[in-house]
């Protein structure tokens, strides 16, 4: 169960009298921790002890703790799980103001640590000889003669991993009035940069010399889109395809990006159904039309949850797993909803833990790079390794999916957990 | 919402083909639309390779599109359902 945080503030005239200067100060903040304490006396009894430092409140939700704020008259609270807002109320003075402090996060892939450009290992260094990277580098077989296309958050075009390379590029709006917008490549957060280099970067990326096509869909503070708006997105990748240039050449479609239909509020169920099958629908027109494979992230919810549209049976459905081999805890796998996947998801799976890549921008004249964990990552790494092999044998949609399948590395995991095993280039 | 076309053995010939069965079934979507008096109510984007169409327009005009010849299924897409970076 989620820990709540609450903030009980007061007025700055509430408690010891301001300071009548700078030299005073000191003693004022101390003087308001103190009278804070007293006011709050009453809250052990409740199960909340003081702590020094919010980080020294028990992990146990069980047990609660509070941290004096005398900066701004305020206590933090955390109180044991259940205690409710009124009886902490009761408690304290009158001239609380008890708020809770809802917590303004962005989902985990989003919050990378940063990597030091001197400390970018070339990709070749990064994984086992075994994935078939290396051998397919030096056969000369980068992934020319493909089509890697990206739906996310954008991409840094200016980034050192994308130096000369032309991104086809456009930003998706929500409402489908609007007309997309054809600009120089850029990235509205970080995801989607980080995405497209594992997929394509110069050095951390597995097939660089593919032809790049990114659409940004995604809002850059919630990190989400709608499935009207990866649908705009589809119909504009198919009708570039149209040109000259894409003709004949392979084409993989990376989404790491989707939802769990079990995690729709049941007051928001209207138009679900509806909204799967429509995704379907036109999954299965993109691989038999244009034989575009998609390669899908299957979600980080951990065993026994699936996300559309990875639990498509024509999406290939990635999961991820460490360097080491074992299994990220929190990617999903299971089947996904009756009617939609009778198999078990996820069908492959990549490397999706501290995965390091590009992101946005450069810092005293170096391009940013950071490290991230999810099955957003794992995708690409599944991508690059689809366009090496599709370079090479020219294979396409549910051939290449069908391929990457048979030729994975077992890795002794549960089909759940593991798939088919790691993607690798293998002929 | 998206119009499904029954593009019958056209979903698995060339690209030429399937676009040629695409404008063709457009087409007839418009002209029905006309024909009922719904034409501005419904944005019907250009033909594509995919014998699908993402429109968008107003409940009476989702009923009418399930009308014109040669569509198949009609599709309510939710605005509310987000998918998520992961």
């Amino acid at each position: 169960m989620e820990v709540a945080r609450y903030i009980a503030i007061r007025p700055l005239d509430v408690g010891p009298p301001p300071a009548a200067g700078l030299a005073e100060e000191g003693d004022r903040i101390d003087a308001i921790r103190e009278d804070l304490v007293a006011s709050a006396k009453e809250l052990p009894a409740m199960g909340l002890e003081r702590a020094d430092r919010v980080a020294d409140i028990p992990a146990d939700p069980s047990q609660g703790g509070f941290v004096t704020l005398p900066e701004f008259n305020a206590l933090l609270l955390e109180p044991p799980v259940g205690t409710p807002k009124e009886a902490m109320q009761e408690k304290l003075d009158e001239s609380y103001v008890l708020a809770r402090n809802f917590t303004l996060s962005l989902p985990e892939t989003a919050l990378g640590e940063p990597v030091s450009a001197a400390d970018v290992r070339p990709i070749l260094d990064v994984l086992a000889d075994r994935t078939g990277v290396r051998e397919s580098h030096e056969e000369g077989n980068r992934g020319a003669g493909t089509v890697v296309a990206v739906l996310d958050t954008g991409c840094d075009g200016a980034h050192r991993e994308f130096e000369g390379r032309k991104i086809e590029f456009a930003e998706i709006p929500q409402d489908l009035k609007v007309p997309l917008n054809r600009v120089d490549a850029f990235d509205a957060g970080t995801h989607g940069t980080h995405v497209t280099g594992i997929a394509a970067g110069e050095v951390v990326g597995i097939a660089p010399e593919t032809d790049l096509i990114n659409a940004s869909v995604m809002e850059s503070d919630t990190l989400t889109t709608t499935a009207l708006r990866v649908m705009k997105a589809l119909y504009w990748l198919v009708e570039l395809l149209k040109e000259d240039r894409y003709k004949g050449k392979p084409v993989i479609l990376n989404m790491s990006l989707g939802f769990d239909p079990n995690d729709i509020p049941a007051e928001e169920q209207e138009g679900l159904e509806d909204t799967l099958k429509a995704m379907h629908l036109l999954i299965q027109q993109l691989v038999v039309s244009r034989q575009i494979l998609p390669v899908v992230a299957i979600g980080n919810s951990g065993p026994d949850t699936s996300c559309a549209p990875g639990f498509f049976p024509e999406s290939l459905a990635v999961g991820a797993i460490d360097y080491e081999d074992a299994s990220w805890p929190d990617s999903s796998g299971g089947f996904g909803p009756t009617g939609f996947d009778q198999e078990c998801n996820p069908d492959i799976v990549g490397y999706g833990v501290n995965v390091v890549s590009a992101v946005p921008g450069s810092s005293n004249g170096e391009p940013n790079y950071e490290r991230k964990n999810g099955t957003s990552m794992a995708t690409p790494y599944v991508t690059g390794v689809a366009a090496l092999v599709a370079a090479k044998t020219g294979l396409q949609g549910l051939e290449l999916r069908e391929h990457l399948i048979d030729n994975a590395i077992a890795l002794g995991l549960e089909p759940a957990r593991g798939g088919s095993g790691l993607a690798r280039y293998c002929l | 919402m998206i119009v499904f076309q029954d593009a019958g053995a056209a979903a698995k010939s060339d690209l030429a083909t399937q676009e040629k069965a695409s404008s063709e079934q457009r087409r007839q979507l418009v002209e029905h639309l006309e024909q009922v008096g719904c034409a501005g109510e419904v944005e019907v984007p250009p033909a594509s390779p995919l014998p699908s169409l993402l429109v968008e327009g107003s409940e009476r005009g989702l009923d009418e599109c399930l009308k014109a010849p040669g569509v198949k299924e009609v599709l309510k897409i939710s605005e509310d359902i987000d998918l998520k970076a992961l």
